[in-house]
Order: structure tokens, then sequence, then C-alpha cells
């Protein structure tokens, strides 16, 4: 029972979901979106209790860099405490955010500027036939969306519309098209039973 | 008043199509009738290659499923049967694994997961609850929280495997550069070239779907491929009917026949 009942959870939510989408009736989903949200707030504090159990382990036993657990346990006391004393969206709820988050966020965030380049990098090296093309067309599109492109030549922007309107297009939705057909057919095995690996078992 | 919405009849019809063939054609592949050969994808045959090295450099192995924003994403499933067979894997050859969960929602799935293969390989006394650690929800903050795992922890492997936004180059980029031999894979067709340039191994859009068939060979699973690939030759057969009819200007008929 302990397979058969969530498989036969998933079969009729399933088999509701897909009726209501194609039938108009979509105030079943959205109720079956209620229930997501309830279920996520619970899952909300296994979350925290996972998080918090961990780096409290990391603190006990004094592994390598426990410190910053004790500043992640510190941070997430103040954010609940903020959160429910002020609310989110409060005045100090905000200030922490913009504070903090934001430009924590976009420091991350401007990683990826010297990643593109590291990654770039690497990818750009005419090592082989295919590399080469790679490399070719590459630079040709740089220059293409880059003003001093115009300024050489009126080829680049032409070339350059056309590896990203053709070659680059009709690949983009082969792909599309076959991650289109394949998550429907993953639906349908998850639906019938057949794909179970996220009961911890696989196909019968 | 249509039983069906506007628009979405020729959808629904190739749902209930879908369903049929699976119908249809599960008993045929369960009779050992119509299973196919599988080729190969070299991204799945590393993951055992990966543990091995993981097992032998005594690092652990770091698994994120990516970064779905629902539970409704079909990769994020695909990604959990990987994740089973990495989980036995690590089990079997007692080998440390991280599993890294940016939705709190995710965090019990994976845990189940992990916690069954551990199970199932006869070695619950080496499962470790804090194996699945939930990192944030927030995407900046769990990007470089699994890049703070995968340096602190020195890991061997890094595998990306699921729904992957703007965050997989930094995951990807970053666990190049600390030495791990890394897998990736999504379906999300912006990020494929980021795992394709950082990564050693990558599977490409629809392969992520057809990793869990390929890892168990359970001819069922391998079975439903017979459906992905019928389902891609009348895709093909639509579009090679479009580019005929387009030659003679009379594509309207086909067009408004889809979007009815």
């Amino acid at each position: 029972m302990r397979k058969e009942i969530p498989l036969a959870v998933t079969f009729v939510v399933g088999i509701v979901a897909v009726l209501a989408v194609y039938t108009g009736q979509s105030q079943a989903v959205r109720g079956m979106d209620q229930w997501f949200v309830t279920s996520t707030a619970f899952a909300v504090f296994l979350g925290a209790i996972s998080q918090v159990s961990h780096h409290l382990r990391v603190v006990r036993n004094k592994r390598p860099n426990w410190q910053y657990s004790i500043v992640l346990l510190l941070a997430l006391l103040t954010w609940t405490g903020v959160g429910i004393w002020d609310k989110a969206g409060g005045p100090r709820y905000t200030w922490l955010f913009s504070t903090f988050v934001v430009p924590l966020g976009a420091t991350v965030g401007s990683l990826l500027a010297f990643y593109i380049g590291s990654a770039a990098y690497r990818a750009f090296r005419a090592r082989n036939l295919d590399a080469a093309i790679l490399l070719i067309s590459g630079m040709i599109v740089m220059l293409g969306k880059a003003p001093i492109g115009e300024v050489i030549s009126p080829f680049f922007s032409t070339a350059t519309s056309w590896i990203l309107d053709v070659p680059n297009t009709s690949v983009m939705r082969a792909i599309n098209l076959g991650v289109f057909v394949g998550t429907m057919v993953q639906a349908v095995k998850i639906l019938l039973g057949i794909e179970r690996s996220h009961l911890g078992s696989s196909a019968k | 008043m249509p039983l069906i919405v506007a628009g979405k009849t020729v959808q629904f019809l190739i749902v209930v199509a879908l369903l049929l063939s699976a119908l249809v054609m599960i008993p045929r592949i369960r009779s050992g009738r119509h299973v196919p050969e599988i080729r190969r994808l070299p991204a799945m045959d590393a993951i055992d290659e990966a543990v091995g090295r993981a097992t032998e450099m005594g690092k652990p192995i770091v698994y994120s499923p990516g970064t779905p924003e629902r539970i409704d994403d079909a990769q994020t499933f695909a990604s959990l049967g990987i994740l089973s067979h990495v989980a036995k894997q690590a089990a079997k050859y007692d080998c440390d694994l991280i599993v890294t969960c940016n939705g709190a929602w995710l965090h019990p799935l994976l845990d189940e997961v992990v916690r069954q293969a551990y199970i199932s390989e006869g070695k619950q006394d080496s499962y470790r609850p804090d194996s699945v650690r939930f990192l944030a929800e927030n995407l900046s903050a769990y990007a470089s929280g699994v890049l703070g795992i995968l340096n602190r922890e020195g890991a061997a492997v890094n595998m990306m495997i699921g729904a992957w936004w703007a965050q997989s180059l930094i995951l990807a980029e970053g666990g190049f550069h600390t030495g791990a031999i890394q897998i990736g894979a999504t379906a999300h067709t912006h990020q494929i070239a980021f795992f394709v340039t950082a990564c050693d191994y990558c599977l490409i859009g629809e392969e992520i779907y057809a990793a869990g068939a390929y890892i168990g060979r359970e001819p069922v699973l391998v079975g439903t491929l017979l459906i992905q690939d019928y389902g891609k030759l009348v895709m093909a057969a639509v579009i090679l009917l479009g580019v005929i009819l387009a030659a003679f200007d009379k594509q309207q008929a086909l067009i408004d026949l889809i979007r009815k």
C-alpha cells in the first residue's frame, strides 16, 4: 500500500488536471494549486529543520569552517524573527532585504560575467573542425552584435541575422520538439505509474 | 458549449493518443516484443566511472537536481530516477553523497529517494539524514551554497541534472575550477550550451528523459522510448507536410487544423 496509494493519488489528480485544462474547468486546477501552496508551507518547516540540524551538527563537531554555520544560523534566526515581528514588507524586513539579499544576490549574479568569459575561452579554441566552426560563427555573431562590426562591414550584421535565424533557430526548435515529446511521454509514464523512481523504486 | 476548449483540441488529441499508445504498447513490451535497442549515452556510462573515482579519492559526489519552481516539472522526475541510481552506487561503494536542494517542497522527495536507495542496497545504517541539504529558495543563495559545498568538501564529482535556469553556468564553471568530474543534463535549451561547454559529459534535451530507461534497462521503460520516437516521427511528418503545403502556398488549412 505504501506505493499503491501515492500511485492512485497521482493518477486521479493527473487525470483531473488534464481534463480540467482541456474542458475549461480551471477552478479545479486552482483548487489543486491551493493544496500545493498548503503542502509547500509545511515543507518549508522540513527544509528549515534540515538546514538547522545540519549546521548544528557542523558546529557541535567543530567541522572545518564551522564558524560560517554560526553565521548562517544567526542569519536564519534574525530573518525569521524580523519576519514574524515586522511581517514581510515591513520597514525592518525591507531594510534587511535591500541591504543584504539584493547586494549578495547581485554579487553572485555578477560571477556569470567572469564565468562566461572563462567558459568561452575554453570553448572558442579551434581544436577540431567543429570547434573551428563554433569559433568563426561566434566571432561573426559577436561582431554583428557590437557597433564596431557594422563599422567594419555590413556583412557582419547580415551574417549574424542568418546564423541566428536559420541554423541556430532550426537546431533549437529541433531540440525543443524532442523535449516536448519527451515531456509528454514522461507525464504519461508518471500518470500510468510506469515511472515510479520518485517513490524510491523502478518500473514494474 | 464545446466539450474541449477552443484552440486545445489538437493538444488534447495528442495527449489521448499518447495515453492510448502507452496502453496498447505496454502489454506488447511486457510480452518481450518491441523492446528496442538503446543507443549509448556516454554521460550515463560516466556515472559509474565517476562514482568509482569519488570512492578512490575518498571525496564526495555532489548531486544537484536543478532549480524547478514547482513539482510539476517533468525534468525533476527524470532527475529523481537518475539520483536513485547514483545513490545506490554511492551506497554500494560507501561513497559520500551530498544532494543539494533549492525547494523546500523537493526536500522530502529527495530524502526519500536517497533513503530508499540505501535501503535497497542493504546499507540503511550508512544513510545520513544530512546527505540531502536544503540550501535556499533564493537562486543566487542556492548557487553560492552549492559552490561553497563544492569547494569546502572538495567534491570529486559534480552532477547537475534537472531543470536549470541561469544558475547553470555558475555551478558548472565553478565546479570546473574545483577539478571535479562534471555531468550536466537539462532540457532547457538556453542552458544546454553552458553545460556542453563546462561539463565533461552532458545529456542534451530529451536525453534526460531517456536516462531512467537507460540506467535500469527495464523493458517497460525502454519500450516507452518507442512511443517518444513515434511521436517525433509524427511531428517530422507534420513538418514535412507543412513544408510541401507551404511550397504551394496552401499551408493555411494545416495551420487552422493545428490551431483548432
